[in-house]
């Protein structure tokens, strides 16, 4: 029987290969993304946790049983850990159906009930019917459901998901990730999801750790840090661009300030603990940049107004990326999205001036970065 | 042509395929689970049988495996008998000669098993010997498998090592025969040592 699920809790530290020094952690139940880009560690740090790897310095725990200490010199082989990992090209036994695939992360079973659980476990990932075909003989989308349901044969103690909806087309991938939040309900581990898709983590993460260079960089919700990045680096990653540097003239005593940001003063919500005359860095998502109508000027247009040329304006389907270039200073750049019907009611084109409103409520204060100036 | 050297030419090539074919994988395992530093000269050993031509190949283990030799010696003090001109000897030099055929093609087929085959293996709870017997075996086969079939029509059909090895047992020990060695024992039986 499976033991009771238990949290996860990793730290790990090495400088070869690549340089770690990650600190992460999942409760049972959650789904924590791991999020960075290419080259920054996450897969690395799934494989210290299946014991794939072994980092330099750190301790891996799962469910209050130690899998890794380089200190006590405990380090449990990949058989010993109970780990349900589906890797990035699923990594199926080519020779062997999809049933047989099953059956062999099975072997905790006693022999005579193997073959029930691998049916009960593909009729759950939806393969009914799929039992022997091979792997080669299965759909992309169809190969990542064998590889979920033989990660979860072994009752894993946490289930690990290496970027599982890479290899396959649009359609396919919304239709895995409804899946995987319906599955949600029926694994009460903790799941570690790798991506490096920020959508992907904001549809389906209970909580995301960012991940640059192999450090750790800030843990939190989704929303937390997409729109209060710790730092202006974490700031970029997450592909918040509108990042400027600028001086908190005034703090308010309800706790909204006042930002200076060349010869502009905007009003800020938050101040965020930041004391006047403090030199700091601040963002504003591209959602919290308001375009304003040109034939019916609103109240709301009020706050924070900034005018600008349009210096790039790219339709993206629905959706229009608009850059705004702003006087006097060509380095002043903010970009934002509208729905593209609202760029053709507006006439809103490269070249025009056009205003936005930086909503107070979505500016956000971080420490100014030592050795960049924007 | 002589029903018994045929014979003779496929027991040896049969013993030498089932004998080596389990000691080559016993090596490519070894090799492959401890990158050592040694590792490219065991690669360049196991390839020394391809590089000399095989007469040349022959008489080395002819040295070797000769009545004044160590190996001679001790082979013929343990079991009464000796190595050069008899089925023992040939099969030795047969093993000897046929390392690469055996060793590269499996060689080549667990180098192509992806390692994540085996990772995914481990995580799935499967032992290294599991793993090893479920999962590699299975997909190292047809490597295997050209292996047995290289070791085998190479021995049938290899020539030097036993000509110089087998010598011209034709006329000494009737059924210790091939058909290469009593083809070519009427050109070769003056020269003989």
């Amino acid at each position: 029987m499976p033991e009771p699920a238990g949290a996860l809790e990793l730290i790990a530290s090495q400088t070869q290969p690549i340089a770690l020094q990650a600190e992460l952690a999942c409760a049972p139940g959650e789904l924590l993304a791991l999020v960075g880009p290419s080259g920054s560690g996450k897969s690395t740090l799934l494989r210290c946790i299946a014991g794939l790897h072994s980092p330099q310095q750190g301790s891996i725990r799962c469910g209050g049983v130690t899998w890794y200490d380089a200190q006590q010199r405990i380090n449990l082989p990949p058989q010993a850990r109970r780990v349900g990992f589906v890797f990035q090209n699923y990594s199926l036994f080519p020779h062997l159906s999809a049933h047989d695939n099953v059956v062999c992360a099975l072997g905790h079973l006693p022999p005579s009930q193997r073959a029930a659980r691998a049916r009960e476990l593909l009729a759950m990932t939806h393969l009914r019917g799929l039992d022997t075909r091979k792997p080669a003989q299965l759909s992309g989308g169809q190969q990542q459901r064998v590889a979920l349901a033989r990660a979860l044969a072994r009752d894993p103690a946490v289930l690990l998901l290496d970027e599982p909806f890479s290899a396959v087309d649009q359609v396919t991938r919304r239709r895995l990730q409804v899946e995987l939040a319906r599955l949600r309900s029926e694994v009460k581990t903790p799941i570690v999801l790798v991506t490096h898709d920020l959508d992907e983590a904001r549809m389906l993460a209970d909580r995301m750790t960012l991940l640059s260079h192999g450090r750790t960089l800030q843990s939190g919700t989704p929303d937390d840090i997409l729109t209060r990045p710790a730092s202006a680096q974490i700031a970029r990653l997450v592909e918040l661009n509108n990042v400027f540097g600028g001086t908190l003239e005034r703090v308010n005593a309800d706790g909204s300030g006042i930002l200076c940001w060349r010869s502009h003063k905007f009003e800020v919500a938050r101040a965020n603990g930041f004391a006047p005359a403090t030199r700091l860095s601040w963002v504003i998502p591209p959602e919290d940049v308001i375009l304003h109508r040109r034939d019916r000027p609103s109240l709301g247009e009020r706050e924070n107004p900034v005018e600008g040329r349009v210096d790039d304006c790219l339709h993206l389907g629905d959706a229009t990326r608009i850059v705004l270039a702003l006087e006097g200073d060509p380095r002043a750049r903010i970009s934002f999205s509208v729905p593209t019907h609202v760029v053709r009611r507006n006439g809103v084109a490269s070249g025009e001036t056009v205003r936005v409103s930086l909503l107070a409520s979505g500016i956000h204060l971080m420490p100014a970065e030592a050795h960049r100036s924007t | 042509m002589d029903a018994t050297a045929l014979q003779l030419s496929l027991r040896l090539a049969a013993v030498t395929a089932l004998l080596l074919v389990p000691l080559a994988l016993l090596l490519v395992r070894a090799l492959a689970r401890r990158p050592f530093a040694a590792r490219g000269l065991v690669d360049g050993l196991v390839a020394l049988p391809l590089v000399l031509p095989p007469t040349v190949l022959g008489f080395y283990l002819l040295t070797v495996f000769g009545g004044q030799s160590t190996l001679g010696q001790w082979y013929a003090a343990l079991t009464g008998r000796q190595l050069v001109f008899t089925f023992d000897g040939l099969l030795l030099a047969s093993l000897i000669a046929n390392i690469p055929f055996a060793v590269q093609p499996i060689q080549r087929a667990f180098a192509a098993i992806p390692r994540e085959a085996c990772e995914a293996a481990w995580c799935s709870g499967l032992t290294n010997w599991q793993t090893l017997w479920k999962i590699e075996l299975p997909l190292a086969w047809p490597g295997i498998l050209a292996a047995l079939v290289l070791t085998f029509t190479h021995t049938l059909g290899e020539f030097g090592v036993v000509l110089m090895v087998g010598g011209n047992i034709a006329t000494r020990r009737a059924p210790c025969r091939s058909p290469s060695t009593t083809a070519c024992s009427r050109s070769t039986t003056g020269r003989r040592m």
